[in-house]
């Protein structure tokens, strides 16, 4: 068994190649987003510019803007590295969306294949509110307003991964959750990984293929699913699944979209308990 | 409430993320300046050739299109104004004397198509918010975005196209929020308020409830297919057929959207059709208005001649 590990490890190795790079996470963002960003800096601008993969490691500030159709999410990232390559540093991001306002802050290491992030996220929502503690919900009760508003706290640590396989790569992604700050007796809907949690722990994972396309195989078109489970909710075991695009214009700008739907909840919530978030752009800069 | 507000601050921030982007992205790589005696190295290859132009990419087959005008301070001004006129309206809440019920065939649309299951309705409601989304941005994302710049290598084209978007949608947006406010109308849906659905819910809440009149899905969806119909027509951007079929395909979209909020009991049919209506008159009519002229030549020109004429002079041309 010893062996074959070994041989199994040197041969996805070998199938890695030099060029895979560290994928960059959700940020407290919509989740999944990210996770078709296996070799983000073998992308080279259409323009003739250069890649961030080139360059040496050094102190650097960034800058990532996403939105879309309904959400703003810039995020400022400050450390030292390769930026968007291979980096350790804190990210730091406000979250301005149609169903709350937030922040989230914390630490990140990007290597190669690898990319782990540990921070806290807090969200104060426009509309929902704390919900009792009941079986399972509907639309009528996230939409209930008679309870007070839900500002929640979110201690998360997220590990993504990509292994060039064939014409793609295997993408894989797994997060631990403690929710914070919910009243006892209660529960709330977790804006980020658009779950109904009953605290502490929510945990998440996903596992997906990407194939690689576009001249510099600069693109990718996917399919993931998503397991979710609250261990303090019976039956809460939560899946989705959907195509995940992303299509790279320049080292500056994508071109993203999600549309991970719910197939298995014990909650009927609609679009919000999936992760949909169409179409949207990313533009990123940093300093040389 | 905020939904709208938020909309509006997205397909302005999409339009002003993505103007910076074009103009870092061709921005020619700085050269030092060769010396005046000795011939200078060549630059430094950041890059491997065969990445930096990719050989199978259709961009510099076409020339540059002289589609729309150039941005000017104007539009800035007219998307400033816009938002904040579009913001404002969706803050303040909707008059006190309220418009309850349908008008002409309203009653019987919604009696027609409506779905009978509450279930049923905020599915429907679900898939027109994806309709929307989908419409909202595909005018910016992948025509301007996508198709004019990346594909086409036409950066200028796509700035003129993200600001007449941008333009278009926010002036839609204004109007609908005001209207929405002044007319005060109750959504067909409230009448449930209270029973099948809570009172104290955010869609029985005062400034959901009664923004019925007129439909900003329907304005939007309308305004987007106009918008994509118009510029792929006059730029050319895909070529046929498939500037037909993509005008097509937005409109039965926008089509799709509309209904599905009649049947989701959100609007009556008057409030979608009069969005498609305003929606399609603004996203047809900005676009025009930036329509940049053909350079006049001499066949087409205007010729003014004075003539002697019996009496005096009389004035002659060609027009």
């Amino acid at each position: 068994l010893k062996r074959v590990l070994v041989v199994a490890l040197v041969v996805a190795g070998a199938l890695t190649g030099t060029h895979a790079s560290a994928q960059e996470t959700t940020h407290g963002g919509v989740p999944g987003d990210d996770l078709l960003a296996p070799r983000v800096d073998d992308v080279v601008d259409p323009t003739g510019a250069r890649t961030w993969r080139e360059g040496e490691p050094r102190w650097f500030a960034a800058t990532t803007i996403d939105a879309g159709y309904l959400y703003l999410r810039p995020r400022l990232t400050l450390g030292y590295g390769k930026p968007f390559n291979t980096w350790v540093g804190i990210d730091l991001n406000p979250i301005v969306q149609s169903s709350g306002l937030g922040a989230y802050g914390g630490l990140r290491v990007a290597i190669p294949y690898s990319d782990l992030r540990v921070g806290a996220r807090w969200f104060s929502a426009f509309t929902h509110s704390y919900l009792p503690e009941q079986p399972s919900y509907d639309r009528l009760d996230i939409d209930d307003t008679t309870r007070a508003k839900a500002r929640v706290t979110t201690l998360e640590a997220e590990l993504t991964t990509a292994i060039p396989a064939g014409p793609g790569d295997i993408v894989a992604l797994g997060s631990v959750s403690d929710v914070l700050g919910v009243p006892t007796g209660s529960v709330a809907f977790e804006e980020t990984l658009h779950i109904i949690t009953a605290p502490p722990l929510v945990w998440r994972v996903r596992g997906g293929y990407a194939l690689k396309v576009g001249d510099h195989r600069q693109h990718s078109i996917g399919l993931v699913a998503d397991v979710l489970d609250v261990p303090k909710r019976d039956d809460s075991l939560s899946l989705r699944a959907g195509p995940v695009i992303r299509f790279v214009l320049s080292r500056h700008l994508e071109l993203r979209g999600s549309f991970v739907m719910t197939l298995v909840s014990p909650d009927r919530i609609g679009l919000v308990g999936g992760d949909f978030t169409e179409l949207g752009i990313r533009w990123r800069t940093a300093t040389e | 409430l905020r939904v709208r507000v938020l909309s509006l601050l997205v397909a302005l921030a999409a339009s002003v993320v993505a103007a910076p982007a074009y103009a870092q992205d061709d921005a020619p790589p700085a050269e030092p300046p060769p010396e005046p005696t000795e011939p200078s190295p060549p630059p430094l290859a950041l890059t491997p050739p065969e990445l930096v132009a990719p050989p199978d990419r259709p961009r510099a087959l076409r020339p540059p299109s002289t589609w729309l005008a150039d941005p000017t301070l104007a539009d800035a001004i007219v998307i400033g104004a816009g938002s904040a006129a579009a913001i404002a309206s969706a803050i303040v809440a909707p008059q006190s004397k309220h418009w309850v019920g349908g008008r002409l065939f309203d009653e019987d649309v919604r009696d027609a198509i409506r779905l009978k299951t509450l279930d049923g309705r905020y599915r429907i409601r679900d898939a027109s918010d994806v309709g929307l989304s989908l419409a909202v941005t595909w005018p910016f994302f992948i025509d301007a975005l996508y198709t004019a710049w990346y594909v086409r290598d036409d950066p200028a084209l796509a700035r003129r196209l993200a600001t007449v978007d941008a333009e278009a949608m926010v002036i839609i947006g204004a109007v609908q929020e005001a209207t929405t406010g002044l007319a005060s109308r109750e959504r067909p849906y409230a009448r449930d308020c209270g029973t099948a659905i809570p009172e104290k819910s955010a869609d029985c809440d005062g400034s959901v409830r009664y923004r019925s009149f007129f439909s900003g899905h329907s304005a939007l969806s309308f305004a987007s297919a106009s918008l994509v119909c118009v510029n792929h027509l006059g730029a050319e951007l895909l070529g046929a057929p498939w500037d037909a079929l993509s005008c097509v395909s937005a409109y039965a979209v926008a089509t799709t959207t509309a209904t599905f909020r009649v049947m989701g009991d959100m609007h009556y049919a008057t409030d979608v059709i009069t969005g498609a209506l305003a929606g399609t008159l603004v996203g047809v009519g900005i676009p025009l208005l930036h329509h940049r002229s053909a350079p006049e030549t001499k066949e087409n020109a205007l010729h003014v001649n004075l003539v002697p004429v019996a009496g005096g002079l009389g004035v002659g041309g060609v027009f």
